[in-house]
């Protein structure tokens, strides 16, 4: 029937026909073909794209575990929150994309292609959702979803946002998350970690990350060519991390904070019988909420730039010359080293020279005879010059670095600096030159190479208290799993331990308390009635004084300004708590950081209910700072040598 | 009009072959329109609807003999121009083009009509011709106005497919007509001439096709996506294919337009290459039972009417299948009596029921 021409003879025309159904015959082979070689010799591979494409398998973040403070006051958790994701094979056309997203949420799609390239970069597949805003609020969600025709391939995907209950209070204890970046899943240290996941980068929420993290749920689903879900096949709730209980006292971080008011510096809280840490601050700070996916360009640059560095954890990452809390190693040194008793006396007349130079008490008239009591109380130069001299660098060195200094303070977070106690070989190797005797000088007030940060001095202290022993700071008290239950404990970590005699402790506390509770004393704001404490002040000089050794705080721009320091433990039947503070550019140590260490120190004490009654706001101190006993002497005419070179 | 002996010669199982493909059809477009979760969707009922007024249509085609529509011939083809020209002016714009026409409740397009239109005027102005003698160079000139000027019109639209079945048609019957080799090779080389004067009136999208399909990985998530995800439902059928409803490709909308245009990815998904050789097998019996009438006609206007519609249902075959398993360029062709819409069908029953007509009059000539 089909094609039967042989029974007559061919017309041009039909000739022309059959060439044609040649033609067409060839064209339905090709066919065919085709369909033989997508589907029968390519079938296995069409077959596992189109399975790929079909079937998803997105993560459903675990929401982080919650910190609280070692009463249960909940300081750290999350909140729901939404993430808008753009999947590229699901994009249509990503320029019209982008551009709609640009027009609905007012953000430049430069931004998008930013996002996008640097996701792509680091190894995002097409088919993998890349966040493109982290935490969206609820007017982008709904814009979102009412345009999601125009936007194929765009996702709003919930999502648990961390949520820091006090801003930034905890900022530089908690530091902060974000994306995991290409060097870290490098690194090797985040084995099950992939591009976009969040991790702690620094603080708490680094060094917690195994404990906090959870355990992410897998949501298998079927989607559409827009992504668009169709079925859910299979869905593994995520497991919530575990909640970290610290040793953190949110009463006493608060207190901290008050007291810091608007100044710049570090404060640190601890039981120095046992090394917890129960008030740690670094200000300024940051505010870490503002931190996970994508932090605002401009905060970011302003926290860079901001020369008071908020980003720092200055407690234990800030380095500064102790100044005269320095005088409580020299003490114990000389003492231990029988270099000097307590009864003997030593002449101040305000200034000593060695090898030719002149090196100056604060105290520009001098304090005349001094013994080592008043030396401390009065916060001589004079006399720990002279213990300087008769102990040398490396013994100076031994007991601070056996006292918690120059050391690492084993905290465990990033970025904690070592600080600096330096020795003879120390020098050489650093410098190439050798050790001045002049220098023993500078390092017996603090300075020179001296360097230290707070929480070591708040180890120096707390060793005062407890009788020799450094522990290892502890923030953390116990992981607990979501049932309450404890997974790990932390016990107290003696890091080591310094023989000192009771004598010499008798002596050196003794004379810390008379440093607080004397009228002479330098440290006299840190005074609360009913309780005794022990402290030292400390100046941190910015810049050296002048010829005339006058420096008028008062005149001088705050960048060039003193540290303030003061160290403070007690109470001294028994001491609990030990508290260092510095105030960057705060002038004196008595009286800018005195006061903050008071207040820590008071509510503390209202807590433990061994302050009952209100402290009076100002107490008349008759000669209550460095600075104001020098002023005080000034106004009475009493006048010191002027120090001449001989 | 209708006597017994017509009765006795109308070819039923043509007839059947037809309705055949049209409810495959049928059943493909209830399989690409049935999505997971949704209302069932009516489009396979409309298109049940459709082949209804395509009976009618066929009917009416049949009842009136094929030398009365020979005569009006040239009648139809500027009826057919005319709507050509209104849609140029006051065409309804759809998906960038002007190719629709309202009248009435209906929509039309008009492009359809003068496809059948073309061949009509072709085949009665070479059989003519050939009645008066021998095909001269003039009369070679007079077609190519014919051809040209639906041609210039459609392709203005823009409509690339319609565009290209004109040029495939008319080359088709020219070639029959007996056009020396020489002169068809000329005029070949002459019209790439016009490729670039056609590609002005191109629409981005349609521009960007043609160089996708050179390029496919070109832009794998806009132009090329297409094909892309075309060739993913094909392949992934294998052999026996994923089974009817279970094509997950078009099941969950990968493919586009795939109730229309790439309704041939949804059957190759779900049937599989036994399918597909079952759909193409037959597409093939359906042209050579064609063209076997075309040889067997009595008359020149016969044959060559015959040959110009199974050529042009062929070349849609071709084409469309072509684009969606990535061998030829999108152009927007439906699948013969297989792709939902009511023009395509509606003409593709009216040429059937002109090769019926010649076929059931072959033995009373005029």
């Amino acid at each position: 029937m089909i094609l039967n021409i042989n029974d007559q003879a061919l017309t041009p025309y039909q000739s022309r026909v059959k060439i044609l159904s040649i033609v067409l015959a060839v064209f339905f082979v090709v066919l065919i073909s085709r369909a033989w070689y997508l589907q029968i010799m390519k079938g296995g591979y069409f077959k596992e794209r189109s399975e790929r494409q079909r079937i998803r398998v997105e993560r459903v973040v675990s929401p982080r575990g919650e910190f609280v403070d070692r009463n249960g006051v909940l300081l750290g958790d999350t909140k729901p929150g939404f993430d808008l994701t753009i999947t590229l094979e699901d994009v249509r056309d990503l320029d019209q994309t982008l551009a709609r997203l640009s027009q609905l949420l007012g953000i430049p799609a430069s931004d998008f292609y930013h996002t996008i390239r640097t996701a792509r970069e680091n190894g995002v597949r097409v088919f993998q959702p890349i966040r493109l805003l982290s935490n969206a609020d609820w007017e982008t969600v709904a814009l979102i979803e009412v345009n999601h025709l125009d936007l194929a391939g765009v996702s709003i995907i919930p999502e648990p946002f961390r949520n820091y209950r006090d801003g930034d209070l905890f900022a530089h204890l908690f530091g902060y998350i974000g994306e995991i970046n290409p060097a870290e899943l490098m690194s090797g240290a985040y084995r099950n970690y992939r591009i976009g996941d969040v991790i702690g980068k620094a603080g708490l929420e680094k060094s917690l990350e195994s404990y906090l993290k959870g355990r992410d749920g897998v949501h298998q689903i079927e989607v559409n060519s827009v992504g668009r879900v169709i079925e859910e096949i299979s869905y593994r709730p995520p497991e919530s991390g575990n909640r970290a209980v610290l040793t953190m006292d949110y009463d006493l971080q608060k207190a901290l904070e008050d007291a810091f008011g608007d100044y710049a510096g570090a404060g640190v809280v601890i039981n120095p019988n046992n090394g917890e840490v129960l008030a740690m601050i670094s200000r300024p700070a940051y505010d870490p909420n503002l931190f996970p996916g994508g932090i605002a360009k401009e905060y970011w640059r302003q926290l860079i730039l901001d020369p008071k560095h908020p980003l720092t954890n200055k407690a234990i990452s800030g380095q500064y010359p102790p100044g005269s809390v320095f005088k409580i190693v020299m003490s114990i040194a000389a003492l231990e080293e029988h270099k000097v008793t307590p009864n003997e006396t030593l002449y101040c007349r305000g200034y000593t020279f060695f090898g030719g130079r002149a090196y100056r008490c604060w105290r520009k008239q001098g304090h005349g005879a001094v013994y080592l009591h008043r030396a401390i109380v009065e916060s001589c130069d004079v006399y720990f010059y002279e213990m300087g001299q008769r102990l040398g660098i490396d013994r100076i060195a031994y007991y601070a670095k056996g006292l918690g200094l120059g050391n690492l303070t084993g905290i465990g977070m990033d970025g904690e600096k070592p600080g600096l106690i330096p020795t003879r070989e120390w020098k050489k190797k650093a410098t190439g030159e050798p050790w001045y005797p002049g220098e023993n000088l500078s390092a017996a007030i603090g300075q020179g190479y001296v360097l230290v940060t707070p929480f070591q001095l708040a180890d120096l202290i707390g060793a005062v208290a407890n009788g020799g022993t450094v522990y290892r700071p502890q923030l953390v008290k116990r992981i607990e799993n979501y049932k309450g239950e404890t997974l790990k404990a932390f016990s107290p970590q003696v890091l080591s331990q310094i023989h000192i005699s009771p004598e010499t402790l008798n002596l050196v506390r003794d004379a810390l308390e008379d440093v607080v509770s004397e009228p002479q004393g330098t440290g006299g704001k840190a005074r609360i009635n009913g309780i005794r404490i022990a402290g030292k002040t400390g100046t941190a000089q910015v810049i050296r004084m002048n010829q005339q050794g006058e420096k008028m705080s008062k005149e001088l721009a705050e960048k060039y300004q003193d540290h303030a320091w003061f160290v403070a433990c007690g109470p001294m039947e028994k001491p609990e708590i030990a508290v260092a503070v510095i105030m960057e550019h705060g002038g004196h140590g008595g009286s800018a950081a005195a006061p903050i260490v008071r207040k820590v120190m008071e509510a503390y004490f209202k807590k433990t209910g061994r302050m009952v009654e209100p402290p009076p706001e100002l107490r008349p101190a008759s000669l209550p700072s460095d600075m104001h006993l020098s002023q005080a002497a000034n106004l009475i005419g009493v006048s010191g040598e002027p120090v001449k070179k001989r | 009009m209708l006597d017994r002996r017509l009765i006795t010669h109308f070819d039923f199982g043509f007839l059947f072959l037809i309705l055949f493909l049209s409810l495959i059809g049928v059943g493909a477009i209830y399989s690409a329109s049935h999505f997971a979760g949704s209302p069932p969707s009516a489009l396979y009922l409309k298109q049940l609807n459709w082949i209804g007024f395509g009976l009618i249509a066929l009917l009416v085609t049949v009842s009136i003999h094929y030398q009365t529509i020979q005569r009006y011939a040239y009648v139809i083809y500027t009826v057919s121009v005319l709507l050509l020209i209104i849609v140029a002016f006051k065409g309804r714009t759809g998906m960038g083009a002007q190719r629709w026409i309202d009248i009435g409740p209906l929509t039309l397009q008009p492009s359809e009509f003068a496809k059948i239109a073309l061949i009509l005027a072709l085949s009665r102005y070479i059989s003519d011709a050939r009645d008066r003698g021998i095909i001269t160079l003039s009369h070679y000139g007079v077609m190519g106005i014919l051809i040209g000027i639906p041609l210039i019109l459609v392709a203005r639209q823009p409509d690339l497919g319609t565009t290209l079945m004109l040029m495939l048609i008319s080359l088709t019957l020219i070639f029959i007509a007996g056009i020396p080799i020489k002169i068809l090779l000329t005029g070949g080389i002459a019209s790439l001439g016009a490729v670039p004067f056609l590609w002005r009136f191109l629409k981005d999208y349609q521009k960007q096709r043609i160089l996708v399909f050179f390029n496919p990985a070109m832009d794998p998530s806009g132009a090329g996506y297409h094909i892309i995800q075309s060739k993913i439902a094909i392949g992934s059928g294998g052999f026996l294919g994923k089974g009817i409803l279970h094509g997950t490709q078009s099941q969950l909308r990968f493919i586009p337009e795939q109730h229309t245009d790439f309704i041939f990815s949804v059957i190759a998904e779900e049937t599989g290459f036994i399918g597909v050789l079952i759909l193409v097998l037959l597409f093939a019996y359906f042209v050579f039972w064609g063209i076997s009438f075309a040889l067997k006609s009595y008359d020149d206007f016969s044959m060559l009417t015959i040959t110009g519609l199974v050529s042009m249902i062929a070349y849609y075959v071709f084409v469309n299948i072509g684009m969606t398993s990535g061998v030829f360029p999108v152009v927007g062709i439906p699948l013969p009596f297989i792709s939902y819409g009511g023009s395509a069908l509606i003409t593709l029953f009216i040429a059937a029921g002109l090769i019926l007509n010649i076929r059931m009059r072959r033995f009373q000539g005029g």
